[in-house]
């Protein structure tokens, strides 16, 4: 990950739906955002603390049957999960870039399996359980750090307030300067 | 042509809907008279071309559905003895569902409908769901609570009347299905997940390993995805467990839930039966446990069999009957919506 990528670590599910429900007041109309992470990382949570911060009222489930469930909220969410896919033409499929000029909010779970079809600006979202957790203990089974990635200019522009929506979550990283 | 709601002129005793359902991975065709009497219900599966890539492929089912529409349509028709003459209307399944695996079905049926003049139907999957035990068992009794669990849906339903439905809960997350795909693939049992689990959960301890019950004590909602990272992180950190014992704990969890909220769900609101439907309704431990509960409870319990669990045709004839007499033939404009909601009364 590179240096704009901000940090943040988060110790309970409500925790990673608060994140993004901070994230999502940031958010503006034509967004992409790609979740990657294991099964069980958080993918669906975070999606749901986000449609909270957009405001969507309706309750956001796992789209895995559907593929595309959209939500109105402030700004539309488009929740697309592209595990299931078989291969990458099936992705030009799913009207993208339709969903992306109708000035909602897209959030793709599963999203970097089909980077090369992905239009060039998105936030990567890493979701990753704690490689340390130990089984003896339920709470750091909860422990989830969070990688936020700009890629493109749309979202490098908007580092800063990223790394201020999210402070409470914020993972100190050595060497890296807090005022930029 | 008339097209005044409950006008009957189409929906009598006598008038035969030919149904068509291509929601997901089974391709499916069926004549049903009357709305009750199954004269032919025809199902081509899938299965086999998705399982290597452990869930539907869209593109795949598409596709398949393309090749396989109109032969499973005309087996129907001749495995009834009818002609298309001899139909009264076509219903096809709108929603929801694949965007381009409903479409197959859709535009099938629209031209069919076209072609013989009859009326043309738009039926809900999840409330040709909710048909698929009348189909059974015409004796069923209103009020009923449906307890209505496959890979894309997991809620609990109060039948009132035919089309008048309250949702009393639902899947806050992943459906209950989607689960049990999920923890198989992860434990490389394959696909489809239910049945993969089903099987080797017999030979495994449901005590072994305690996993969550998760909002047991909290409403009628459900949520599954909790459960999932639970079994993720067991297996995780014990490398070694037994992966029999793992997915019969898993389904001991997911069938006390689904059990203990549906029979609160009937208790609470006065049903005098409780029936399943769904793909995760043929699970062999959920319909013990959901027989067992009826039976203590005094609750008429209904089960279909495991054809009228899973997607099929049937349901979709039966319950566009019963929308036709109610609301009249559907426009041929109308398209396919991938995420349709049951359309519910305020709970």
């Amino acid at each position: 990950m590179s240096a704009s990528t901000v940090r943040a670590r988060t110790t309970s599910v409500d925790q990673t739906r608060d994140l993004a429900a901070a994230l999502a007041e940031l958010a503006r109309p034509g967004d992409l955002l790609v979740l990657v992470g294991d099964l069980g990382a958080g993918k669906t949570a975070f999606c749901q603390g986000f449609g909270r911060g957009l405001g969507v009222d309706e309750q956001i489930t796992s789209p895995t049957f559907a593929i595309v469930q959209s939500y109105t909220g402030r700004l539309d969410l488009h929740h697309l999960d592209v595990y299931r896919l078989g291969q990458l033409n099936e992705a030009l499929d799913l009207g993208l870039n339709e969903l992306l000029d109708e000035g909602g909010v897209t959030i793709i779970e599963w999203g970097d399996m089909i980077v090369p079809v992905l239009p060039p600006d998105f936030l990567e979202v890493h979701l990753d359980l704690d490689p340390d957790a130990d089984a003896a203990s339920d709470e750091a089974l909860n422990v989830r750090s969070v990688g936020l990635v700009p890629v493109g200019a749309r979202w490098s522009a908007r580092v800063r307030a990223v790394r201020t929506a999210l402070a409470a979550w914020a993972v100190d990283e050595p060497g890296s300067d807090p005022t930029c | 042509m008339v097209d005044a709601p409950g006008d009957d002129r189409w929906t009598n005793a006598g008038s035969v809907v030919l149904g068509i359902e291509t929601s997901c991975d089974e391709t499916a065709a069926a004549c049903v008279r009357g709305g009750g009497d199954v004269l032919s219900s025809v199902v081509s599966s899938q299965v086999d071309l998705h399982a290597r890539y452990g869930g539907v492929v869209p593109e795949i089912a598409s596709r398949a559905h393309n090749e396989l529409i109109i032969p499973v349509t005309a087996r129907a028709l001749f495995e009834a003895g009818l002609d298309g003459e001899d139909v009264d209307a076509v219903a096809a399944t709108t929603g929801p569902g694949l965007i381009g695996a409903l479409l197959v079905g859709v535009s099938a049926a629209k031209a069919l409908a076209l072609a013989w003049d009859v009326p043309f139907i738009s039926v809900n999957h999840l409330e040709a769901h909710l048909y698929a035990g009348f189909l059974e068992e015409p004796e069923l009794k209103f009020p009923l609570v449906v307890l209505l669990v496959s890979g894309g849906h997991t809620m609990l339903v109060l039948m009132e009347d035919h089309g008048r439905y309250r949702l009393l809960g639902q899947t806050l997350d992943d459906a209950a299905g989607e689960a049990f795909d999920k923890v198989a693939r992860f434990l490389g049992l394959g696909y489809p997940g239910g049945p993969a689990i089903d099987s080797v959960a017999m030979s495994g301890d449901p005590e072994a390993i305690r996993f969550p019950r998760s909002m047991m004590d909290d409403g009628l909602d459900f949520s599954f995805s909790g459960l999932k990272t639970s079994v993720v992180n067991h297996v995780r950190n014990n490398p070694s467990v037994s992966t029999e014992d793992v997915a019969a704990s898993f389904q001991a969890a997911v069938v006390d839930v689904l059990v203990a909220k549906a029979r609160r769900a009937a208790q609470q609101h006065g049903a005098t039966a409780l029936a399943l439907g769904g793909g995760v309704a043929a699970n062999s431990l959920l319909r013990e446990q959901f027989l067992t509960a009826c039976t203590e409870d005094g609750m008429h319990a209904f089960l279909p069999s495991r054809a009228m669990c899973t997607d099929n045709a049937a349901m979709i004839a039966s319950a566009g009957w019963y929308r036709l007499r109610l609301d009249g033939p559907t426009s041929l404009d109308c398209g396919a919506d991938p995420n349709l909601r049951l359309s519910t009364l305020p709970a």
